[in-house]
């Protein structure tokens, strides 16, 4: 089994592009966005501090006549890749000097509520106007896995493609899978990571359902790739992939968060022992707003890792921003200044009751 | 690769148009009846069709009532539905709260909670979205089906779901078995479903997809696509933790093959690189010559585009004689193209004609196109099979190719 690297990192975030906004913020540790005001049912008004994307202009890296035809999510999700790409050290797609055929690149996207802008507007012109006044181009682009097919038209990924949903938790579930996909030889490169755009009527039924006051946007990708063709391209290594592990509480309700403890801890636990790095330097929590789950998680937390810092990049950027991307980015920067033989651990938890984790360690010696 | 780890399905559970389980659901198969006919769940005033694969027998409340899952969404009773009867084949269920507590959850969808969430949007134009139950669209993502079914069986392995158009439950069952041999569980419950939806009728139905009468997969005349609805699950297990707790292997799931065309988002890539791709990895992974396999489940939508790049991927993998003798069937012809859930209804139907040595009839072919690859489609009565290997093929909106192999158990 092939071991996996993090190459490159790719972000569209409240502070623009690139990391070096994402590593600033954490840095100055105060919450980013500004507060909005919702209708909730019953005629109540609720405030919800919202961190969204800063406006970007995507022509520079994809055609205007390309961009026509995607929808935001589309545009944000292909040029975090293509940023990711690039930090990789990776020539642009088609070039002869890629040093992967097409069908070894594969793309896993994990997104929470995926193109529901698109889905909104979609159905609000079917509803008024009938279905047989659908639009084909909103219809396609409502569809869940349209970033992921976008990304890969530009990139030239013809390896697996594959958008995965665990609500919070899915930008890890997809670097799981990505990671999983390398290992077994079904790809050498993945693209992977999270995505989580809010348009205002998500993040008012979000405030009507109780969801806590701070959400975010943005977008995270990353380029795995094995270790061996890293070396042999002498890339820049951040962090390798060293521990995953996944589990869920079935008791949690379909609409809640875990509070069991002991089941968090398992899933973390299981993450550093597959690592074989049990020297834990930091980690890296999901902290989802809600109490009673924020506190197990702190209990595992302290359970599993007595002594190491806790960093909660939530209490910054918003849940679920990125779907658990942003954590990952910030550990895969942090990790590069570890030794091989020290790792951090990302928790990323999804309402519903899905648990994930993966450990990093610094890059091979 | 993998380590080789042997994969055992030792249970299957299917709800369609044709019958909400598996022995219903073959009985009626392989007596070619066709489960496609008017839609009326909803409007289709405007659509060039108003037919489609609608399930008639409402999921078994019984079944569904178990756990404390509320608020099910249609999609969610069908996974529930299907998972419920695999577990119960699999010997899984009834044995108290631990037999399922390290087992993992990998389904598939697209539609999800659509329609309770066009209703609440409907009502939302009409009265203001501020005064909607935000609650009635808990289970719009694609997430829920999973949850639901993890929450209602007490499942406490690791959880995916899976959203990547057509291939979604395809992939999901591949990725189940991925989980289970990098020893993350010993088992898991796998496949997907999905819900009828005005949003996916009017869509296609846009696309100029939809064919007026049922669909007609690989025939010379066929117009496009019927909708469908349903969802089939079944449980994979490593091997010798199915033998060592007595469970009887019904099948074996050896590997997969999953590809993006990275052509068009809605068109497949017209030499079928990518789905010929998917059918070759999953060949090469699973250690066999195209020869060994003797049944394929075609994807088989009824669409010209993907019906035409299907078979010519196929004999590109299969070569022009082996097309000749390899029965193809494409169920989408019984129940119609449930999506998101197609891959899992299709995988389950696969394991059936695997277990049966029989392949259901594709309703509606006649004969192929000028032109077309010879493909050997079983058509007019079910067809007797003497094989050992079959293949279930997906290929979905954003290029996205999967392909699974069984082979029978031993």
């Amino acid at each position: 089994m092939s071991r996996v690297v993090v190459t490159g990192i790719g972000s569209v975030g409240p502070g623009g592009f690139g990391t070096g906004s994402l590593v600033r913020a954490l840095d100055e540790g105060q919450p980013l966005g500004g507060v909005e005001t919702f209708d909730t049912p019953r005629g109540r008004r609720r405030e919800m501090r919202v961190a969204r994307i800063a406006p970007f202009d995507p022509e520079p890296f994809i055609p205007a006549r390309k961009l026509r035809r995607m929808d935001e999510v589309s545009q944000v999700w292909t040029v975090a890749c293509m940023l990711a790409h690039s930090d990789a050290g990776l020539d642009a797609a088609g070039s002869p000097d890629l040093p992967y055929p097409p069908e070894d690149r594969a793309t896993f996207l994990g997104t929470g509520l995926g193109c529901i802008a698109a889905t909104w507007e979609y159905l609000r012109e079917l509803t008024a106007e009938g279905a047989a006044m659908a639009n084909p181009f909103l219809f396609s682009e409502s569809v869940a896995n349209a970033p992921a097919g976008h990304s890969a038209i530009e990139l030239d990924a013809r390896g697996p493609n594959c958008t995965l949903t665990c609500a919070d938790a899915s930008a890890v579930a997809a670097l799981s899978a990505a990671a999983r996909s390398i290992r077994d030889g079904r790809a050498k490169l993945a693209y992977c990571g999270g995505l989580e755009l809010l348009p205002s009527l998500a993040v008012q039924t979000l405030a009507a359902l109780g969801a806590p006051g701070f959400l975010g946007e943005g977008c995270v990708a990353l380029v795995l790739e094995s270790l061996e063709s890293a070396l042999s391209r002498r890339a820049r290594i951040y962090a390798e992939v060293a521990g995953l592990a996944s589990g869920s509480d079935p008791r949690c309700g379909s609409s809640e968060w875990s509070r069991d403890a002991d089941r968090m801890a398992g899933v973390l636990r299981r993450a550093v022992k597959r690592s074989g790095r049990p020297a834990v330097r930091k980690v890296f929590l999901h902290a989802s707003g809600f109490g009673a789950a924020d506190e197990a998680e702190s209990r595992a937390a302290a359970a599993v890792f007595p002594d190491a810092p806790v960093i909660r990049p939530s209490l910054v950027f918003g849940t679920l921003a990125a779907a658990s991307g942003f954590s990952l980015a910030l550990s895969a920067l942090d990790s590069s200044r570890l030794s091989s033989d020290e790792a951090q651990t990302v928790a990323a938890w999804s309402w519903g009751g899905g648990l994930h984790s993966v450990s990093l360690c610094g890059p091979p010696a | 690769m993998s380590e080789r780890i042997r994969i055992a399905v030792t249970g299957l559970g299917i709800i369609c148009a044709l019958g909400r389980d598996r022995h219903r659901f073959w009985s009626n198969a392989v007596e070619g009846r066709g489960g496609i006919g008017p839609v009326d769940l909803f409007d289709t005033s405007g659509c060039k069709a108003a037919i489609a694969g609608q399930v008639r027998e409402e999921p078994d409340p019984e079944r569904t009532r178990r756990g404390r899952v509320r608020r099910a969404s249609r999609t969610d009773r069908f996974c529930m539905t299907a998972a419920v009867e695999a577990v119960e084949q699999a010997g899984l269920a009834g044995g108290g709260s631990s037999s399922l507590e390290r087992f993992g959850i990998s389904l598939g969808s697209s539609t999800s909670g659509m329609p309770e969430a066009e209703r609440w949007v409907r009502e939302g134009i009409e009265r203001g979205f501020g005064r909607q139950r935000a609650s009635r669209v808990l289970r719009l993502p694609s997430s829920a089906p999973a949850d639901a079914v993890a929450e209602m069986l007490g499942a406490g392995g690791p959880r995916l779901s899976n959203m990547t158009a057509c291939t979604s439950s395809a992939l999901s069952i591949g990725q189940a078995a991925d989980l289970i041999r990098s020893a993350e569980t010993p088992g898991m419950i796998a496949g997907g479903g999905d819900t009828l939806c005005l949003m996916t009728y009017a869509g296609f139905n846009a696309l100029r997809l939809l064919d007026p009468k049922p669909c007609r997969p690989f025939d010379a005349t066929r117009q496009g696509l019927s909708l469908g609805e349903g969802a089939g699950v079944m449980v994979l297990e490593r091997w010798e933790h199915a033998v060592d707790r007595g469970a009887q292997p019904l099948a074996e799931f050896l590997d997969y093959g999953a590809t993006c065309d990275a052509h068009h988002m809605t068109a497949p890539h017209p030499d079928g690189r990518g789905a010929s791709a998917a059918m070759a990895d999953a060949l090469a992974r699973s250690g066999l010559d195209a020869g060994q396999i003797g049944h394929i489940n075609a994807h088989g939508t009824g669409t010209d585009l993907n019906d035409s790049t299907e078979a010519r991927a196929i004999r590109a993998v299969f070569g022009t004689d082996g097309v000749k003798r390899i029965p193809i069937t494409a169920s989408k012809s019984l129940f119609g193209h449930g999506l998101g859930g197609s891959g899992g209804l299709e995988a389950v139907v696969l394991v059936l004609s695997l277990i049966h040595q029989m392949a259901p009839p594709t309703l509606g072919w006649e004969s192929r196109e000028a032109g077309a690859p010879a493909l050997d489609i079983v058509a007019g009565a079910p067809r007797r099979l003497s094989c050992t290997y079959g293949m279930s093929n997906s290929f979905g909106f954003g290029g996205a190719n999967c392909s699974l192999i069984f082979r029978t158990a031993p």
